[in-house]
């Protein structure tokens, strides 16, 4: 109890060195914070954004994901929509199951029949609905960005494909411009069209069909623009396997939880093996390892900067307490000569980097929510790698309690580490000489 | 704090053959040279010597704050000189008081806090804290200022709060090295008058390391160090 007394009352006995103190400390947490918190938006949005291209699981025909790119039709899925079903009622993956969806994957040539034009197109076909559901996946209420009206552009109003146009799809921005379409209506009202060439494994000569065109848009990289078509899965099914069922290259599996990916996978495994079926099943990050290597990157980074605010906010809170020390040397002398042990002694210096660390990290918290929240009000738009629009900068300071509590730990942790040297030194003073100070 | 006198246990201090030796540089400096000393219980000790004598050695070896370089310090039947850290530490709380110099108070804590801390180190129930505190303080005439700082006190005043201090807990043996020394001489009259007082009232045991004739003058004992040697008078 005295010594609580005592360590709190020394730390206001330079109140200006305190401050300087308390200020970095502050800060530092506040930092730690907002950086916690970018890198956590940075986590959440990049997931988010992964999942809205690929799902968090795909199922494939075995060899596909290696080989496929070369004919994907034939890596057809036949019996999907039992298999489906199968899945959206297996017990363990259908409550954890937001969304069941197939997907084709087809490739061919495209030609423009007014420019005459022609380019490769890789084409993949959605149910539309399901592809809309994938597109508005927002799990961490994220700000959406189809909100913006920087982002107009690439959100029209209108969804991306239509059940009502069965045979309307978009194209990259890239594949519009090299085969010269003019997406304007026709005064019929009539859409733009384009002849897709592919080729079908069920017959020799090459499949053609008519592709309305609702519009164009970017897809973030320049060889998604150049050469993605998205139409209607049956559409595509059609165009690929005639007077058949709708067959797909994927089924294309949302979850509720990212969490459930690990469990969700290893029961279609399971399910997979028990079947004798040919398929295989992909995560999201095998499916988008880039999206991990980045991540990885900036954790990185974040460890770094952390390892330096850590070092240099101990040094100050070390230099502190050790001035503390030296001054107070003879004082730390008499209370070992009245009988405090050194247990005593070191926890006086201790508890002062620990009040350090509490009052400068609980004000380091309040400072980084505040931040966070102006950051919040800013409006800060910026466009990450690999996504076409602009999104708004968010600092997930309290949406994640870990965030300001790593970061307090973090701080008292440091506190306290850097206290220990200081208090060490203190209890091991030779009593004698320090009562001659 | 209650006027009981102590049980008498005759030899409170015993100093057999004790050498004190340090290292100076290259230079090795005896400070202390075979000093062998009984004190007896309720004795009003002086010692007195010029600079260098050796007199603060002889009191930092017989308060416990560090271990002769050869012979026995034995206090209260305790060979101190055989034990730790921790057990010479809890030693020094529950048998021995301090008085310094420069009165060596807390400065962050107030007077009652001050005379309270060697309670609270020996782990008095909180009851008995509060009446040996005050108690204390009474004895000295300080319990008026008892929330007062140690810089918002006189010097005689600081002294006395350290009497109170050094006595509260009741210990076998009081060590004060130059107690009159930064105060005027009314005061410094005052604060041995009152030290004396509570040999008398508590059968506290003083020994006191003081270039002042003042305190000798009312010594039971007088030893006199040479060179780290004791000259009997």
């Amino acid at each position: 109890m005295t010594e609580l007394k005592l360590a709190f009352r020394n730390i206001f006995r330079h109140p200006q060195r305190t401050l300087a103190t308390f200020l970095a400390m502050a800060l530092a947490c506040a930092g730690l914070v907002l950086f916690g918190g970018y890198i956590l938006f940075i986590h959440l949005s990049g997931e988010t954004h992964a999942t809205m291209m690929v799902g968090h699981l795909q199922i494939f025909k075995r060899g596909f994901y290696e080989t496929g790119a070369g004919n994907p039709a034939a890596f057809a899925i036949e019996d999907y929509e039992p298999l489906r079903q199968r899945l959206i009622q297996d017990p363990e993956i259908g409550p954890r199951a937001s969304l069941v969806t197939g997907m084709l994957v087809l490739s061919g040539i495209a030609r423009n029949p007014e420019s005459k034009n022609s380019a490769p197109f890789i084409a993949q076909g959605w149910v539309p609905a399901d592809l809309a559901r994938l597109q508005e996946w927002n799990p961490y209420q994220l700000f959406d960005m189809r909100q913006l009206a920087v982002n107009r552009v690439f959100f029209p109003t209108e969804p991306e494909l239509d059940a009502s146009e069965p045979k309307a799809g978009t194209l990259g921005v890239g594949l519009a411009r090299i085969l010269g379409m003019d997406l304007q209506r026709q005064a019929d009202g009539s859409r733009a069209r384009l002849e897709l060439l592919c080729a079908s494994p069920l017959s020799a000569t090459p499949r053609i069909g008519v592709l309305y065109v609702r519009r164009a848009v970017p897809r973030g990289l320049k060889a998604f623009d150049d050469r993605l078509i998205f139409l209607p899965l049956d559409y595509a099914s059609r165009l690929m396997f005639p007077g058949q069922g709708t067959q797909v290259t994927a089924i294309v599996m949302l979850l509720n939880r990212v969490e459930d990916v690990p469990a969700v996978a290893a029961r279609l495994k399971e399910i997979i093996a028990q079947q004798g079926l040919e398929l295989e099943v992909k995560t999201w990050i095998e499916l988008l390892p880039v999206h991990q290597q980045a991540i990885r990157m900036i954790d990185l980074f974040f460890y770094f900067s952390l390892a330096i605010v850590a070092v240099v906010l101990a040094f100050m809170i070390y230099n502190t307490i050790m001035m503390g020390v030296l001054e107070r040397t003879r004082e730390i002398g008499t209370l070992r000569a009245m009988g405090a042990s050194r247990k005593r002694v070191s926890t006086v210096f201790l508890l002062e980097g620990l009040i350090l660390g509490l009052a400068g990290g609980g004000t380091g918290i309040v400072l980084g929510g505040v931040s966070a929240w102006l950051i919040d009000a800013a409006e800060i738009l910026y466009q990450p790698p690999t996504i076409p629009f602009l999104i708004k900068l968010e600092i997930l300071v309290f949406q994640d309690w870990r965030v300001p509590l790593l970061a307090y730990i973090g701080c008292l942790a440091v506190a306290l580490a850097a206290a220990y040297l200081p208090a060490r030194k203190a209890s091991r003073l030779f009593i004698a000489e320090a009562l001659r100070r | 704090m209650s006027t009981h006198q102590k049980p008498i246990d005759p030899e409170l201090i015993q100093l057999e053959e004790v050498h004190k030796d340090y290292v100076c540089g290259r230079r090795r400096v005896q400070a202390l040279r075979g000093v062998s000393l009984d004190v007896r219980q309720g004795s009003f000790v002086v010692i007195e010597g010029l600079s260098g004598s050796g007199k603060s050695t002889l009191l930092n070896l017989i308060g416990c704050l560090d271990y002769p370089t050869r012979g026995r310090v034995i206090i209260a039947g305790k060979d101190t000189s055989a034990m730790n850290d921790r057990a010479l530490s809890r030693f020094r709380a529950e048998r021995l008081g301090f008085i310094f110099q420069d009165f060596n108070l807390i400065p962050m804590l107030n007077a009652y806090e001050n005379v309270e801390y060697p309670l609270r180190l020996k782990g008095e129930a909180k009851a008995q804290l509060r009446r040996r505190t005050e108690a204390a303080l009474e004895a000295v005439g300080l319990i008026d200022m008892a929330d007062q700082r140690p810089a918002e006190l006189s010097g005689g005043q600081c002294q006395r709060v350290a009497i109170a201090r050094a006595l509260v807990s009741q210990p076998d043996l009081i060590v004060a090295d130059e107690p009159t020394a930064n105060l005027d001489s009314h005061t410094g009259e005052r604060i041995v008058e009152l030290m004396r007082s509570m040999v008398e009232r508590f059968g506290a045991t003083f020994i006191i390391a003081t270039h002042d004739p003042m305190i000798a003058c009312h010594a039971t004992h007088r030893y006199r160090l040479r060179d780290g040697r004791m000259v009997f008078e």
